[in-house]
């Protein structure tokens, strides 16, 4: 078996985390979500799981407690919107986590794959196999001048949504963001931060993804994407050279604080542990950090502080400051 | 900031997004941004589309005058398309199709799938639509004097003729 994508070596490389393409498709014969009902909700999932399993793992969801689909929702494997859907659904998963299919999410089929690294063309790849395999048997809503019908006509045609997840910390400190996304809207490409819950994105981590989804072939898409994400790499490593030269002291004293907290605070809010993590990233990959570099990946890290993992690891439910506790106590393990 | 979606959660998400030139500014909360994978509302590019075609103040005289149009399949009518930019079903594409060519042309920038096609769909169909599309980067390559890659392309064509 594959490593799950979070625990590879090339999560922590370069600038991006993952590689991610969502292919969104749907059925001929049942109506899309938003006039489906409740039977042909349950109809459509089974008919569909019936045909993939053996493939793949089965998840029930109507068994999992609200942290245990909350802990989903950090590893990537769902979507939010997926657990708020109220209707019979379905999700299949890969034991490495790399490849997931969602049933009756906006769409009906939702097949989504993330690889480590800088890796899209991979992820396309194996999605591309996932959506032929499906289409043996199952007859997908296709048009041929709109291509596959979707719910939502922001995703008709290739019904392809390509995204890295990619780590700005330079970027976004020194203001210079706001550039980039100046930039990159006019090439038909997004950037949004993710994971935030204050006033900026948690640990600096943006997700850059195509916004069109017709008149250009898939591979095109992705090309165009990979273009300008290159792009952006190449700005946030420049400013870090420019720094290190500029301001060296600096950075190496914010870096070491940040992996002295870790190592010995008492409690920590997701918050601070998200900023510090991304300096000690940082860090690593700059070969400023002299120290042993743990057994996981920062990304790993990252996931595993998060609320609903926290939880689903204590066994049991945790008040805001048995959590904050757990998490400085789970990174102190982790760091020492 | 509050959220411009909900009007109820702290904006903590700044989104922006360019089709055709045009662009949006928004600021959502976090929970707004996760709940659509598209990052910019259906209803932003909608009313966008709408006021670029100078038809901004119509949107309430517009939802004063219903669009009849419904589809006999789902019964999904194109108000209710147009207030949640959802679609009710496959035959939805073929009820508003003509409306719907505009919408694309607004947020997609394109009204013509270019992608891959379900193998079932027929070859003949796929090979029709590789053949345009070569044949227009053949005419771009020509134009641009980019010769080598206009030769492999005249090459691809007649070898994709050949099949027909
Ligand atoms: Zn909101
Ligand atoms: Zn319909």
């Amino acid at each position: 078996m594959n490593k799950f994508w979070y625990a590879d070596e090339k999560v922590d490389t370069t600038p991006i985390i993952s590689s991610r393409i969502r292919l969104a498709r749907n059925l001929k014969k049942y109506p899309f979500m938003c006039r489906i009902s409740q039977e042909q909700s349950t109809k459509m999932v089974e008919e569909t799981t019936e045909r993939l399993k053996g493939r793949f793992d089965l998840i029930d969801l109507a068994k999992m407690s609200e942290p245990e689909k909350r802990h989903l929702l950090e590893r990537h494997i769902v979507s939010p919107e997926f657990l708020k859907i109220d209707m019979p659904k379905g999700l299949l998963v890969q034991p490495d986590e790399r490849i997931s299919i969602m049933l009756n999410e906006e769409d009906h089929v939702r097949i989504q794959t993330i690889y480590p690294g800088e890796d899209m063309d991979g992820a396309w790849d194996v999605a591309n196999k996932v959506d032929d395999l499906l289409e043996e048997t199952l007859e997908y809503a296709f048009d041929k001048d709109y291509g596959y019908l979707t719910s939502c006509p922001t995703n008709t045609g290739t019904g392809l949504r390509a995204s890295f997840m990619i780590h700005l910390p330079m970027l976004e400190k020194t203001g210079h963001i706001k550039n980039v996304l100046n930039t990159v809207t006019k090439f038909g490409v997004t950037l949004r931060g993710i994971h935030g819950e204050g006033t900026e994105p948690l640990g600096h981590i943006f997700q850059v993804s195509n916004q069109v989804t017709m008149g250009k072939p898939e591979t095109e898409i992705i090309g165009a994407l990979k273009n300008v994400t290159a792009q952006i790499m190449q700005s946030e490593n420049e400013l870090r050279r420019k720094f290190f030269k500029e301001k060296k002291l600096d950075m190496v004293d914010r870096i070491y604080r940040s992996y002295g907290t870790l190592k010995h605070a008492r409690t920590m809010s997701g918050k601070e542990a998200m900023e510090l993590l991304s300096s000690v990233r940082l860090g690593y990959m700059l070969k400023i950090l002299d120290e042993p570099k743990p057994n996981l990946t920062i990304y790993q890290i990252m996931m595993n502080i998060q609320r609903g993992s926290l939880i689903v690891a204590a066994k049991k439910d945790l008040t805001d400051l048995e959590r904050d506790t757990a998490r400085a106590d789970y990174l102190r393990g982790v760091f020492s | 900031m509050l959220c411009e979606k909900c009007h109820q959660r702290q904006a903590n998400v700044f989104v922006q997004t360019s089709i055709n030139g045009q662009t949006s500014k928004m600021h959502i909360c976090q929970e707004c941004a996760e709940q659509v994978d598209t990052p910019v509302s259906f209803e932003q590019f909608f009313q966008g589309m709408l006021s670029t075609m100078g038809m901004a103040q119509s949107v309430a005289a517009a939802k004063k005058k219903p669009n009849p149009s419904e589809c006999l399949v789902c019964g999904q009518t194109y108000d209710a398309f147009k207030r949640s930019g959802r679609l009710g079903c496959a035959n939805c594409y073929d009820a508003f199709r003509t409306d719907l060519e505009q919408v694309f042309r607004s947020i997609q920038g394109s009204t013509r799938h270019e992608g891959k096609f379900p193998q079932k769909v027929e070859g003949a169909l796929k090979t029709q639509r590789s053949l345009s599309r070569l044949k227009l980067l053949l005419a771009k390559a020509i134009e641009e004097e980019k010769f080598e890659e206009a030769a492999k392309l005249r090459d691809a064509i007649k070898e994709l003729e050949g099949r027909k």
